[in-house]
């Protein structure tokens, strides 16, 4: 065999490792879609913010997180997962679970990411939102004037903010609101009828503490 | 002999139009596949079934046209099939019928193929320089095709490559019937020989490189206006490095002279390299794809042209040699299609999920209000839905949703960062399937390994 017919093929083969080589020290093995963070990696707290929309978006974002590490899967496959019935029961088929199973891990990723953003002192305080809330109630001007004169440290009291919150979370039917990710409208309904009346209870229930015993009683509230 | 002249440059434009066929639609492929509304494993077809048919015809094809007495005739009739049938594929109205025009075509292909190479052996008068011209035309024609395509699917629309072909085809027809009557010596004696078997490793190398070179041309198109969303006219301009390369082999292997064998492990080792490189593109920037290009285009100059004259030479009948080659780099085409086309329509199916995970997960964390978010959200579903099976052009999306002011500059970064994940998803699903074709070249350098070591006359 001839030098020429061995230094050709040589040629051909280092210039061929030569570019392979160039690829993957410039990232070629890399360049493939971002993979999923772990959720159950725990993230940092928010920066305070007065922004409802912003702390609302923050408490369902942490909450799916929550409830993904639950179940073993990424926050965006479960994310993907909720707004398809097709969709939920294939992930529930996967993760060993049913719908109901979602509902319940999805609460209790909510309800961690709640009691995190009370204990980091995070929530706006109830007299900061009385005044957005009071002119979405439909009160004479009078009654609504009257809200907005009730001093702050009563509406805090009467109504903290966690606590209202977990207790609507509490009341709340998740699988329903899951079924209905679909009817934003329905779904807005639900939640602002679910926070309302818990705030009502909230209210009800620590009014009800302030009353002496033997009164609490002769007016029946036990 | 002006005349001849004139009868070699149409005899070899017919022989590279109809090994253009091979590959010429494959820019076309994502504007057919829109506008006759088909996935991409069906219009795969379109090319399978013309090389299948070809694959299968070349062979009986040459037995007609072995005689000089036959060839003129057969060829003629070859070219008045092919240019019918590329006129019902220009006027196809659905994908069947594409198909069915394309197998038409291919048979007409098969006959004009065989048929050349007689014809341009007895309008050069010289067996050698004939069969130099008819081998040189493919491979021009089969590296030229998808640049040639793509520029006119591009200026025009896709039918119009089929209906260039009519009059360019047809314009062979006369310069075929007049070599009726001319007879070659050689070609007598030819007829008489006992006829020599075909070349096993050589067309066994040619097979295989043929299926590694169909998916450099097939995947990189498609990667390029499918996956990264380039133009045809900009994949057509990328992908000439291809020819320009293969054009330059020729000086490489001159300034060589390696011989046959040599020439057929460096070309299969070049092709190789360079498509494992196209496997592992480090961004979605054309620019990356030159070099793995070139070093395709070198390997095709260095492996087709050799490996074609060394199934031809010294072996009777020439003609009936010349279908073997053409029967084995067309099956090779097919095998690598049907090989290559499930493994990245698979891969393509199977990115969708990360490249969905990847694109929510953007969504979600972008510095955008939550409503913004949710619109986009509804828009992206939307295109994601609408082009199933396929990348989608998520921009649509964007232009649904207002952004204010101070919203807009952040709403541009996740565009361009969504973006990136799909052309990550996309290019990362074409790595298997470029890995394999690879795998192909490489597997070629076995037969060449079995090549007689003659050396190529200069």
């Amino acid at each position: 065999m001839s030098v020429r017919a061995i230094l050709l093929p040589l040629a051909a083969l280092l210039a061929a490792v030569a570019l392979v080589a160039v690829h993957v020290v410039s990232g070629g093995a890399d360049f493939v879609p971002n993979a999923a963070a772990d959720p159950c990696v725990p993230q940092p707290l928010p920066a305070p913010t007065e922004d409802l929309e912003a702390l609302t978006e923050t408490l369902v974002v942490d909450g799916v997180r929550r409830a993904a590490c639950t179940l073993g899967v990424t926050r965006e496959r479960l994310l993907l997962a909720l707004p398809s019935e097709r969709e939920r029961l294939a992930l529930a088929r996967e993760t060993g679970t049913d719908e109901p199973g979602l509902a319940t891990a999805l609460r209790g990723g909510l309800d961690r990411a709640l009691a995190r953003l009370d204990g980091g002192d995070r929530l706006p305080r109830a007299s900061r939102l009385r005044d957005e809330y009071a002119d979405e109630l439909d009160l004479p001007a009078l009654a609504q004037e009257a809200v907005r004169r009730i001093p702050d440290r009563v509406v805090d009291e009467l109504l903290p903010t966690g606590a209202v919150l977990r207790r609507a979370l509490r009341e709340l039917d998740v699988l329903a609101v899951i079924r209905e990710i679909d009817a934003p409208e329905a779904l807005e309904r639900r939640l602002r009828d679910g926070i309302e009346a818990a705030a009502r209870a909230e209210a009800r229930a620590r009014l009800i503490e302030r009353i002496p015993g033997p009164l609490r009683g002769l007016l029946g509230l036990g | 002999m002006r005349a001849d002249r004139a009868a070699v440059a149409v005899l070899s434009l017919a022989v590279g139009i109809v090994l253009a066929d091979s590959a010429i639609v494959t820019l076309a492929l994502p504007e057919i596949l829109r506008q006759l509304d088909a996935e991409v494993g069906e219009v795969a077809w379109v090319l399978i079934g013309y090389n299948l048919v070809l694959a299968l015809a070349a062979v009986p094809a040459a037995r007609v046209c072995v005689s000089a007495r036959r060839a003129p005739l057969a060829g003629a009739a070859g070219l008045v099939v092919f240019a019918t049938a590329s006129a019902a594929c220009a006027l196809a109205p659905t994908l069947t019928v594409l198909i069915a025009a394309r197998v038409a075509q291919a048979l007409g292909g098969a006959l004009v193929i065989a048929a050349c190479l007689e014809l341009l052996v007895l309008a050069t008068g010289d067996e050698r320089r004939g069969a130099g011209r008819w081998a040189a035309a493919g491979v021009a024609g089969a590296a030229l095709g998808p640049v040639a395509g793509g520029l006119l699917t591009e200026a025009i629309s896709w039918q119009s490559i089929f209906i260039v072909q009519v009059p360019l085809v047809l314009l062979a027809v006369p310069a075929t019937l007049a070599l009726r009557g001319r007879t070659d010596p050689g070609l007598r004696d030819l007829e008489q020989h006992v006829r020599d078997r075909p070349d096993l490793p050589a067309n066994l190398a040619l097979a295989l490189l043929s299926a590694a070179l169909t998916a450099a041309l097939f995947l990189l198109v498609l990667l390029l206006v499918e996956g990264w969303r380039r133009s045809p006219a900009l994949a057509a301009f990328t992908v000439t490095v291809i020819p320009v390369a293969a054009i330059a082999a020729g000086a490489v292997a001159r300034a060589a002279r390696a011989g046959t064998r040599a020439e057929a492990i460096a070309g299969a080792l070049l092709i190789s390299g360079g498509l494992v490189a196209l496997g592992l593109l480090p961004d979605a920037d054309p620019r990356w794809t030159l070099a793995p290009q070139a070093l395709v285009g070198l390997g095709l100059g260095l492996t087709v042209d050799s490996l074609t004259a060394a199934a031809l030479a010294e072996r009777v009948p020439r003609a009936l040699h010349g279908g073997w080659t053409i029967a084995s780099r067309h099956a090779g085409v097919v095998l690598g299609l049907a090989l290559l086309t499930p493994v990245f329509t698979a891969d393509l199916r199977a990115a969708q999920v990360p490249a969905q995970e990847a694109i929510a997960a953007l969504v979600i964390d972008a510095p955008l209000p939550a409503s913004a978010k949710l619109d986009l959200a509804e828009g992206l579903d939307r295109e994601l839905a609408d082009e199933s099976g396929r990348v989608p052009d998520l921009h649509p999306a964007f232009e649904g949703v207002l952004l204010a002011p101070g919203d807009q500059s952040a709403g541009v970064a996740l565009e361009r960062a969504l973006d990136d994940q799909l052309e990550r998803a996309a290019t990362r699903a074409f790595r298997d399937a470029f890995l394999l074709a690879a795998a192909l070249a490489l597997l070629a350098i076995l037969p060449a390994a079995f090549l007689r070591p003659r050396r190529v006359q200069p």
